[in-house]
């Protein structure tokens, strides 16, 4: 059951939101050196250097999910920050605002930190707001720098070289300002965990080719948190081969996730935090989230390690850092640049067999909306776009949204035979 | 004879349109209250000719944004105001290629395919520009009545910068009080108005294109002449554009109350 509909939930996908949730309580006694990051950043060298990381966009999402990222940034209006700011950056001041307490803060706030790390590789917003943090804060900040390539064809050796040498860099950086060094032993366990976590994140993903599908986009969702916050560890691994071995499970016996799949969907863009029922919702009338753009790039280590470059040189495993470097190389721009998109999106239609789509045109987010009206012009579904954010609900109406994914499905029933697939 | 039943509920007035096996036998324009159940209940109580009543109607649906609500008082089923545009001005314009129908809280242009359905559509954004609050809130700004400013069409070089209603409306103030006349002004709004509904008519818009204007804001002329001049076509208005969603949605009663049980399944 979730949001009142009734669904097949997944042991390990609820075990897992349950361990995301105490990983947060804990935080405080975990202890630090509390490395603050943004996603994108290769958290496999902050847990081999035996450090905590914290994730204030994960963070601020789950704040939303709770119903609690309204306040955030009412708390950032009030301190000024003008209302199109990314949703997720004013959250992460107002949730400092001096009139907000522990009361007031999803698990109490998070632990302050000591050092600061970001990357040039998904958006200009992320830096800035670390920068601004590390004025704020008077906390050092390390900003990597990320070659602008996104995929296989536009790589060139240089760019990993440089990359590499951007990670050697962080990691004096973080030995400078934590005390805490660096072991080659255990920086090559973080990059092979993480490795085999990729690769169970792509499973786990393609896995809804299956008809019915095994799990959702809305467990995929709540699933995110698994290689966003622990990528690199063990903890990570057990918790994706736990929902790996329903999903096998499941496929075998030919159980879906949602009781009826009518007709099968794309989701386009973060998700609306929020509103996450407006997923359940539509799978609970047999319209159901089988893909994602958002969730899928977690399956990126994998995918690069199986199909290297050919433009590259064979691949170079003498040095963990080198082994990251290639994958995040090649895939942190992969969501935003437009021709990429508009390659991938017609493959992934035919490849999850897909009635329509939806684009969530994300205020918060333009670098991942931009390119969403020449995808639309490409598309032979049922698709439509619902003005949004992935966690102001400020700027949402739900009446307005409803009446264009109701006209969708009232195009998409039209067009073609419902599946019928019961579960 | 068999009767079948559209009601339309939107955000300023609601309507409700009565068919039988033919043609249409009663219609009505009222304003919406708070209580949308009941709205609907007196829209189509409104349009019952003298010798029917509401157990003389087979099949009621429903459509606007009290679509859902109205199913608890008189409708057995809803369907988007989408839909029922589309089909309710494609049974009345049968070579039709795209509709622009203006609501009182959103403008949608959709793409006929050819066969009464939906090929694509698309809505205004969030705000309340292009819509037909943004007339409603400037006509209060500018003390006219509607009638007026739909005849308000002059050549004139004014033009409001703001597609936001609310800077429109401090706009129309600042002219107001620097001398502009009323009919230059309220030129200027329906021309600004044309403008933002001619910007999103144009992605699903191809040249020589049988296009039809309708819902509330099609009586204003004025706006009509500008988009015409805006979109370099002619437009064509039904003779009722208050009700054509209404009757859409009769017709899709008709249609829907012809299914089989294992069609409704």
């Amino acid at each position: 059951m979730a949001e009142g509909i009734e669904r097949n939930d997944l042991q390990a996908v609820t075990h897992a939101a349950k361990e995301q949730v105490a990983w947060y309580e804990d935080l405080d006694s975990v202890g630090g050196p509390y490395v603050w990051y943004t996603g994108g950043v290769p958290i496999e060298i902050l847990y081999a250097m035996d450090l905590t990381p914290v994730m204030p966009e994960n963070y601020t999402a789950t704040a939303a999910t709770r119903g609690l990222s309204g306040e955030n940034l009412e708390a950032a209006y009030g301190m000024g920050w003008n209302q199109d700011v990314c949703s997720y950056c004013r959250q992460g001041f107002g949730m400092m605002a001096d009139d907000r307490s522990e009361d007031d803060l999803l698990y109490g706030g998070l632990p302050g930190p000591d050092v600061l790390v970001t990357h040039r590789g998904t958006c200009d917003t992320q830096q800035e707001w670390w920068e601004e943090y590390n004025r704020q804060l008077d906390v050092p900040v390390y900003v990597i720098d990320v070659p602008q390539t996104g995929s296989r064809e536009d790589e060139h050796p240089a760019d990993v070289d440089y990359y590499h040498q951007q990670l050697v860099e962080l990691v004096e950086f973080l030995e400078t300002h934590t005390s805490h060094v660096a072991d080659e032993r255990r920086l090559w366990r973080a990059v092979k965990r993480s490795d085999r976590l990729s690769e169970l994140w792509k499973k786990i993903s393609e896995s809804t080719r299956h008809s019915p599908a095994p799990l959702t986009v809305s467990d995929q969702f709540k699933l995110m948190g698994i290689p966003a916050l622990f990528a690199g560890t063990e903890r990570g691994v057990e918790l994706l081969e736990a929902v790996w071995t329903e999903v096998e499970d499941r496929i075998e016996a030919g159980v879906g996730a949602a009781k009826t799949e009518d007709y099968r969907l794309l989701w386009d863009d973060i998700a609306i935090w929020y509103d996450l029922g407006l997923l359940y919702r539509l799978e609970g009338e047999g319209f159901v989230f089988v893909a994602d753009t958002y969730s899928d790039p977690f399956g990126f280590l994998w995918e690069s390690h199986e199909h290297p470059s050919e433009s590259m040189v064979a691949y170079d495993v003498s040095d963990p850092l080198r082994a990251l470097a290639t994958p995040y190389v090649r895939n942190l721009q992969r969501q935003w640049r437009v021709d990429r998109r508009l390659e991938y999106f017609p493959e992934w239609i035919d490849y999850f067999d897909i009635d329509g789509v939806v684009f969530h045109s994300n205020r918060s987010c333009r670098p991942y909306s931009l390119s969403q009206l020449p995808i639309q012009r490409e598309l032979d579904v049922s698709n439509v776009l619902i003005d949004a954010d992935h966690t102001d609900p400020h700027v949402f109406s739900e009446s307005q949204s409803k009446l264009r994914l109701d006209a969708m499905k009232e195009q998409i029933r039209n067009q073609r035979q419902p599946r019928r697939i019961r579960s | 004879m068999s009767r079948y039943a559209g009601v339309d509920l939107g955000s300023i007035s609601s309507e409700a349109v009565i068919v039988d096996d033919d043609e249409v036998v009663g219609s009505s324009v009222i304003r919406t209250r708070a209580d949308q159940e009941a709205t609907a209940a007196e829209a189509l109580q409104a349009a019952m000719p003298p010798a029917l009543s509401s157990e003389d109607i087979e099949y009621v649906v429903s459509t606007g944004y009290g679509r859902t609500k109205a199913c608890n008082s008189v409708a057995d089923e809803e369907v988007t105001e989408i839909t029922a545009q589309c089909r309710g001005i494609s049974a009345l314009v049968p070579n039709v290629d795209l509709v622009i129908d203006i609501g009182g809280q959103d403008t949608k242009v959709i793409r006929h395919d050819g066969d009464g359905g939906v090929d694509n559509f698309r809505l205004n954004e969030k705000c309340a520009a292009g819509t037909g609050r943004f007339i409603e809130v400037l006509v209060d700004a500018l003390d006219v009545s509607f009638a007026e400013i739909s005849d308000a069409k002059v050549d004139d070089d004014i033009s409001l910068s703001s597609y936001c209603t609310v800077f429109a409306e401090s706009e129309v103030i600042s002219l107001r009080s620097d001398g502009y006349s009323e009919a230059a002004i309220s030129s200027a709004v329906n021309r600004s108005f044309a403008n933002k509904v001619a910007g999103q008519a144009k992605p699903l818009y191809t040249a020589g294109d049988t296009i039809v204007v309708t819902g509330g804001m099609a009586l204003n002329n004025a706006f009509v002449e500008f988009l015409q001049e805006e979109l370099e076509t002619e437009l064509a208005v039904p003779e009722s554009p208050q009700t054509s969603c209404a009757y859409g949605t009769a017709l899709i009663a008709r249609r829907r109350a012809a299914r089989t049980p294992a069609e409704v399944d």
